[in-house]
């Protein structure tokens, strides 16, 4: 998930810190074991059909509502489906709305939070006043008001939680740009006649980098969860693609008939949503000793 | 004290309007009109359809919309919902008051059980309490509502039949059948906040106890719990309760997911709905809603705080 934002300008000061910061983050003890488990849902959905026992798509009427047996490990949904198909399925959308959502935020934060602390003025005023009205809201409410006006779907709920958040990344990438923009090494490049854009990109960026690549990180959880939230209450991908938020939302029907049906996603989404959270966590600890980031709150309860 | 409490309260009405403006316009983005959502669905002639978008203003420019929607809106009036033919702020004046209960009795239980644990987790000195707390705000902070709801639902059906899938009775009729059918919904949103309530309140907590104030009140004899209840109960609570108003619009996201699950006819139920029956003026008028409670619930907290702490009144 890191590689999404530090596409935008890695310079060549930041290569060589890289691996230093992976290999930290390995030491980090619960921190690489989180990721061993993201690792494993990721391997699972790029996998996929291959290693799904059965089609999650394909339903099965006679089979409906079979409890776990050694044909339906985590036994089978309302139209016969194999829930731990759908599971393995709907590790993909997860994963990928996570990572999606929250790259576009990141990079779209970090172009408007430069942008916003060098140029000062009234442009800062205006970025910074859109932020507070877009912050003056309730971010699942947000989030859903977004995606009923784009649309359900997997790329439209994607956008509307980069969209919940962006002022946050905006808001710490302009923080981070006003700590540097009067510092003398940036004079300097300055007074060399160094052109704006390269000097945002080789001077500014890389000094922000570090603190909206922490809060990427610890966004990641959040942004899942949102993502749920949305398609829990109908606004993720259309069915019959699985999808954890709309299983649940489906088996809380048939929760007394069929119980598997919500604990194998429920589980799933958990999991996942704890590992994200030590890592982010672990993110920050390894690239912020201070621990000045105070963790950003929480989308949806 | 009344100039800041002036300026907060037309900065308030400024928020309010850009929001406006917002849902307005990105209402207006959405693909189909009212119009479509009235006749669309009876193969309507095009004279049909011009002559129903006509009366509702819908042939005028967006700024002429939107003004006079915005009139009518500061009035009370949000138009007629084309789907229940009946007036929008009808459907809120009777949806309001479902959301408001459930947003309070969980404000209450998350206060009354994350506090008092909070100051016993800061004032204990046995390591598990700690561990403890942190291992269940691991587990708080990464179980989304919906789950917890769903678990509940799942512990009702098996132990507690008296609670799974009541309908909900409104507290003026039957306020012990009220209760029943609100306590999943309340226990769901308060597992979170009871949870966030008690870590705010112990780093509060702890942080005064330091304080040479507490050291003099303990030498002069004043009573253990006095101390941690009284005297550092009062410094800690102003963070604590600036932090429950920037979780507010958590709790309100909460609503939307709990009411949904325990099919309570509140606010957030009423916007789902509304969503998928593009019922725009409900929309509309149900965001404008949350947002008002939201910026006036986080207004009255900074107003609240110099009453908490004297330190902040200016001279």
């Amino acid at each position: 998930m890191n590689e999404t934002p530090a596409t935008v300008a890695a310079p060549a000061s930041q290569t060589s810190r890289r691996p230093k910061l992976a290999s930290r983050l390995l030491r980090h003890k619960s921190g690489a074991a989180s990721l061993a488990v993201i690792l494993i849902f990721g391997v699972v959905a790029a996998l996929g059909s291959l290693i799904q026992p059965f089609d999650p798509i394909a339903g099965n009427v006679v089979a409906s509502f079979s409890p776990p047996s050694a044909e339906h490990w985590l036994g089978t949904d309302d139209l016969g489906r194999d829930v731990l198909s759908r599971v393995m399925d709907g590790a993909k959308i997860a994963l990928i709305v996570a990572t999606v959502s929250v790259g576009v935020a990141a990079i779209i934060g970090l172009i408007i939070g430069v942008i916003a602390g060098y140029a000062g003025g009234f442009l800062d005023l205006l970025i910074t006043r859109a932020q507070d009205v877009l912050f003056a809201f309730p971010t699942l409410l947000l989030a859903v008001i977004v995606s009923a006006v784009l649309g359900p779907g997997l790329i439209n709920a994607s956008l509307a939680i980069a969209l919940v958040y962006i002022p946050r990344f905006g808001r710490i990438a302009r923080s981070a740009t006003l700590q540097v923009k009067h510092s003398e090494f940036l004079d300097a490049a300055r007074l060399a006649g160094v052109p704006v854009v390269r000097m945002l990109l080789r001077h500014v960026v890389p000094n922000v980098m570090p603190s909206v690549l922490v809060l990427a990180a610890l966004s990641v959880s959040t942004a899942q969860l949102a993502y749920a939230s949305l398609a829990f209450l109908g606004l993720g991908v259309s069915p019959p693609q699985a999808d954890w938020g709309s299983m649940l939302s489906e088996g809380r029907n048939f929760v007394t008939v069929a119980p598997w049906m919500v604990i194998a996603p429920a589980a799933a989404l958990v999991l996942l949503m704890v590992a994200f959270n030590v890592v982010g966590d672990a993110v920050r600890d390894v690239m912020d000793p201070r621990g000045e980031h105070s963790k950003g709150a929480p989308i949806a309860a | 004290m009344i100039r800041p409490a002036l300026t907060r309260l037309a900065s308030l009405f400024g928020v309010l309007l850009v929001v406006s403006m917002l849902v307005f316009f990105l209402g207006s983005l959405i693909p189909g009109d009212l119009a479509s959502v009235i006749v669309g669905h009876e193969g309507a002639t095009p004279e049909q359809f011009e002559r129903v978008r006509r009366e509702l203003g819908l042939d005028q420019p967006l700024i002429v919309q939107y003004l006079n929607w915005l009139g009518n809106a500061v009035t009370g009036d949000f138009g007629t919902s084309p789907i229940t033919a009946r007036e929008v702020s009808a459907d809120i004046a009777q949806q309001f008051p479902v959301s408001l209960e459930l947003a309070l009795l969980c404000l209450v239980t998350s206060t009354v059980i994350g506090v008092p644990v909070g100051i016993k987790a800061a004032v204990s000195n046995k390591g598990w309490v700690d561990a403890a707390m942190r291992a269940s705000l691991l587990v708080m902070f990464s179980v989304p509502v919906f789950v917890v709801g769903i678990l509940l639902l799942l512990f009702a059906s098996a132990f507690a039949p008296d609670l799974f899938n009541v309908t909900y009775v409104p507290w003026q009729q039957d306020l012990v059948g009220n209760l029943r059918s609100m306590a999943l919904p309340v226990a769901t949103i308060t597992l979170p906040f009871a949870a966030m309530t008690m870590q705010m309140t112990r780093s509060a907590t702890l942080e005064v106890l330091s304080d040479p104030y507490i050291t003099t009140a303990r030498a002069v004899g004043v009573k253990r719990r006095r101390v941690h209840y009284v005297h550092a109960l009062r410094n800690a609570l102003p963070p604590v309760v600036t932090f429950l108003g920037f979780q507010f619009g958590v709790m309100m996201g909460g609503l939307l997911v709990v009411e949904q699950i325990f099919s309570l006819p509140g606010l957030g139920r009423g916007m789902l709905d509304a969503i998928n029956n593009r019922d725009y003026p409900s929309v509309t008028a149900i965001t404008m809603v949350f947002a008002a409670v939201f910026v006036v619930v986080n207004a009255a907290i900074d107003l609240l705080y110099p009453v908490l702490d004297p330190r902040q009144r200016s001279r």
